[in-house]
C-alpha cells in the first residue's frame, strides 16, 4: 500500500549568523548548508496494516508525512502509495487518502460541524447515500452527536479531534495519514479516538500510518512500527520484535523480612547492571536477560535472605523506545550497556 | 459544472458566516461606502479648478469611474481570498491544506471566500454609470451593451490575472502582501484617461504588461464612441471593435501568462514548519 524506497529530502538552509547586524549578513548572504532532513529511507506498509511512525522532534517524521501525502517532492527515490506517486498526480491522489494533523483544524472555524462535513461531501463527490451511511457510522464511533450542530469555535479540543478525524474520513479514504492525532488531549478522548481509529481499521481496512509521542498510541493500535532518527530508520517491525530485539533487560523488586543492604555478593555478578536500595527493606535488581540465569539468581537470594515479595519488571515501550534514541541498549550488536 | 455547483456550495457556507457576524457586515458596507464619497467628492472638487482633463469633462470623468468602481467591486466581491494567500497563507501552513484536497487551487482560493460587501461597490458603479451615461444622452445598442459585457469581464480578467500573478512571489519569500499591494495600486491609474501620461514607457506598460485601462478607460471609450487618439497600438488608434479585440487579447494573454506564473511558483513550493 505504501512503498518507500531510497527515499532522500534535503533542504538547503540559508547561513544564520547572530544578532541584528548577522541578520544583515544571512540576508545578503548566498551561502547555504544542506540539510538531510530523511536519508535514504525505505519501508512498506501493507493494506490495512496500521504502522506506527515514531521518532524524536527534528528526526523527519513530518518531512515524510508531507512527502507521502504529496505536498513535496524528495530530492531522490520514490514512493508510491495506493499505486500512485503522491506529488506527481495530487488532484487524483489526494482524492483516495485522508491527513489529519493534530495541531491543525481542518473545519471551517465559524460554521457547526454538519456544514463542514456536508461541503467535504461535495469536495470528495461521495454519493449521498455513501454518504449518510458512512456519517451515521463516524458519529457512532467517534461520539460525535452530542455537538454535531454545534460551532467549531465552541468545541473542545477533544471534540474538535474528534470531528477531525470523522472529517478525513468521510470519503472513505484507502490511506489514513495520522500526525500526532492525540496531541493535547486528555486521557479518556486518547482512548475514544484510539478505538475509533481501530473501529475504522477493523471495518473498512484502511491503512494508517500514525506519527506520534505518545507510545501508548502504538502499543494500542499500532501492529507496525518504523523508528527514525535523523532521517534514517533505525527499526522496522512489529511491538514483539521490538521487544525481543530491544527489551533486553529486567528488573525485580524485592522485599525482604528486615532491613537489607546492597548484597554485594549479587552486585558483582556477570550480567547485572544495576542494583538499588529503593527503601531499608526493598532492593531492585536490573539486569541483562540473556546473561543472568534468572533461576539461579532467584535461589541464591532467597537462600540467603528472608524475602517476602517480589516482582518481575520488564522495560516499559517508552524506555525501550528512549533507549533506542539514545543509543544506549544496543547491546546486541556488541557494545555494552552503559 | 462540479466546480460551480460547489461555488455555491461554498457561498451558502459563507452567507451563513456572515450571518452570525452582522455587525462586521455593516460596517463592511459602511466604510466602502465612505471610500466612494470621498472619491466622489474629490473628483468634482478636481473639476472645480477646471472643465476639461485630457479631452474627458466631468460626466466622462464619472462614466469611467463608474466602470472602475463596478469592476472593481466584483472583484472585491469574488476575488479577495488571493490576498489572504499573498498575506499569509503560505506563512500559516494553511496552504497546504488546500494542497491536500482534489480540487485545482487557484479555484479553490477564490472559492473559499466572498466579500459581499462588493456588492454595494458593484451597485455603486452601475449607479453611477447609468447615471452619468444619462447626461451624457449615450445611445447604445443590444450589440454594444453586449460587448461591454465582454470588456467588463476583460476588466474582471485583467484584475484576477495581475492579482494573481503578483501573488506568485509568495511561494517563493513566503509572503508577499505589501508587493501585491503594490502591484494592485496601480489599477489605479485606470481611473483616469490614458493620454494624461505623457511618457511613452509609461503608456506602453499600461498597455501591455499591466493593462488596467481595459478595466475602465477602454469601456468609457467605448460608449464615447472615440478613439484611443494619440495612444496607438500596434499602427494606429483604435476604436469599437477594435477595441474589445485588443482587451480580449491582452487579458487572455496576460490570464495565461499569470497562470503560468503561479504554477512555477507552485511546483517548487515547500511547505514549511510541522
Amino acid at each position: 500500500m505504501i512503498t518507500v524506497e531510497h527515499l532522500c529530502k534535503e533542504f538547503k538552509v540559508n547561513k544564520k549568523y547572530e544578532g541584528l547586524g548577522g541578520t544583515f549578513k544571512s540576508f545578503f548572504s548566498r551561502e547555504y548548508t544542506i540539510k538531510r532532513a530523511i536519508d535514504d529511507l525505505s519501508f512498506n506498509v501493507g493494506r490495512g496494516e496500521m504502522a506506527g511512525y515514531i521518532g524524536l522532534n527534528g528526526a523527519g517524521k513530518s518531512t515524510t508525512i508531507k512527502i507521502l501525502s504529496g505536498l513535496m517532492e524528495p530530492t531522490q527515490g520514490i514512493c508510491t502509495v495506493n499505486g500512485m506517486i503522491p506529488y506527481r498526480e495530487r488532484k487524483r491522489y489526494t482524492k483516495n487518502i485522508g491527513v489529519v494533523f493534530g495541531n491543525r483544524s481542518q473545519l471551517w472555524w465559524d460554521l457547526p460541524v454538519s456544514e463542514s462535513f456536508s461541503v467535504l461531501q461535495k469536495i470528495y463527490e461521495v454519493p449521498k447515500e455513501e454518504f449518510s451511511e458512512r456519517l451515521d457510522f463516524l458519529i457512532e464511533i467517534l461520539g460525535i452527536k452530542e455537538f454535531y450542530l454545534t460551532p467549531v469555535r465552541n468545541l473542545s479540543l477533544g471534540q474538535k479531534m474528534r470531528a477531525d478525524l470523522a472529517a478525513s474520513m468521510l470519503h472513505n479514504p484507502a490511506v489514513l495519514f495520522l500526525d500526532e492525532p492525540t496531541i493535547g488531549l486528555d486521557i479518556i478522548v486518547k482512548e475514544k479516538i484510539r478505538q475509533a481509529i481501530k473501529k475504522i481499521n477493523k471495518e473498512t481496512n484502511t491503512t494508517v500510518l500514525l506519527t506520534t509521542h505518545d507510545l501508548d498510541d502504538i502499543e494500542e493500535i499500532c501492529n507496525k512500527i518504523i523508528v527514525i532518527d535523523k532521517g534514517k530508520k533505525i527499526f522496522d517491525g512489529s511491538l514483539d520484535e521490538l521487544k525481543n530485539v530491544y527489551a533486553i533487560t529486567r528488573t525485580v523488586h524485592f522485599e525482604f523480612k528486615e532491613e537489607t543492604t546492597c548484597l554485594i555478593d549479587i552486585r558483582e555478578r556477570n550480567g547485572i547492571l544495576n542494583v538499588e536500595n529503593e527503601e531499608k527493606n526493598r532492593i531492585s535488581i536490573k539486569f541483562l536477560k540473556k546473561e543472568v540465569d534468572f533461576p539461579e539468581l532467584m535461589q541464591d537470594i532467597v537462600g540467603k535472605y528472608d524475602v517476602t515479595d517480589f516482582i518481575v519488571e520488564e522495560p516499559k515501550l517508552e524506555e525501550i523506545v528512549k533507549g533506542i534514541y539514545t543509543k544506549d541498549c544496543v547491546y546486541e550488536r556488541g557494545n555494552s550497556y552503559k | 459544472m462540479r466546480y460551480i455547483q460547489l461555488y455555491f456550495q461554498f457561498l451558502n457556507l459563507q452567507l451563513k458566516t456572515i450571518l452570525q457576524y452582522k455587525s462586521d457586515f455593516i460596517i463592511g458596507v459602511f466604510s466602502v461606502l465612505i471610500g466612494q464619497i470621498n472619491m466622489f467628492l474629490l473628483t468634482i472638487l478636481v473639476f472645480s479648478q477646471m472643465d476639461v482633463l485630457a479631452g474627458f469633462n466631468l460626466y466622462e470623468m464619472f462614466l469611467m469611474y463608474g466602470f472602475f468602481v463596478m469592476v472593481k467591486g466584483m472583484d472585491h466581491f469574488y476575488n479577495d481570498n488571493i490576498w489572504s494567500f499573498a498575506w499569509n497563507k503560505i506563512k500559516d501552513g494553511r496552504f497546504s491544506e488546500i494542497l491536500l484536497r482534489p480540487l485545482n487551487p487557484i479555484f479553490y482560493i477564490v472559492m473559499e471566500r466572498v466579500e459581499i460587501s462588493g456588492l454595494s461597490e458593484v451597485i455603486i458603479g452601475l449607479v453611477i454609470i447609468i447615471l452619468s451615461g444619462n447626461v451624457l444622452h449615450l445611445s447604445l445598442g443590444v450589440l454594444d451593451i453586449f460587448l461591454l459585457c465582454i470588456l467588463f469581464i476583460c476588466g474582471l480578467v485583467v484584475f484576477f490575472a495581475i492579482k494573481l500573478l503578483f501573488s506568485a512571489p509568495a511561494f517563493w519569500t513566503v509572503c508577499c502582501g505589501e508587493f501585491m499591494t503594490a502591484g494592485i495600486e496601480i489599477s489605479n491609474t485606470s481611473k483616469y484617461p490614458l493620454t494624461i501620461y505623457k511618457n511613452a514607457i509609461i503608456q506602453k506598460i499600461l498597455l501591455y504588461l499591466l493593462p488596467f485601462p481595459i478595466v475602465a478607460y477602454f469601456p468609457a471609450i467605448f460608449c464615447l464612441k472615440r478613439d484611443t487618439g494619440t495612444i496607438h497600438i500596434l499602427n494606429g488608434s483604435i476604436s469599437g471593435y477594435e477595441i474589445v479585440l485588443y482587451s480580449v487579447v491582452v487579458a487572455s494573454i496576460l490570464l495565461f501568462v499569470s497562470i503560468k506564473v503561479w504554477y512555477i511558483g507552485l511546483k517548487r513550493f515547500e511547505p514549511t514548519g510541522t
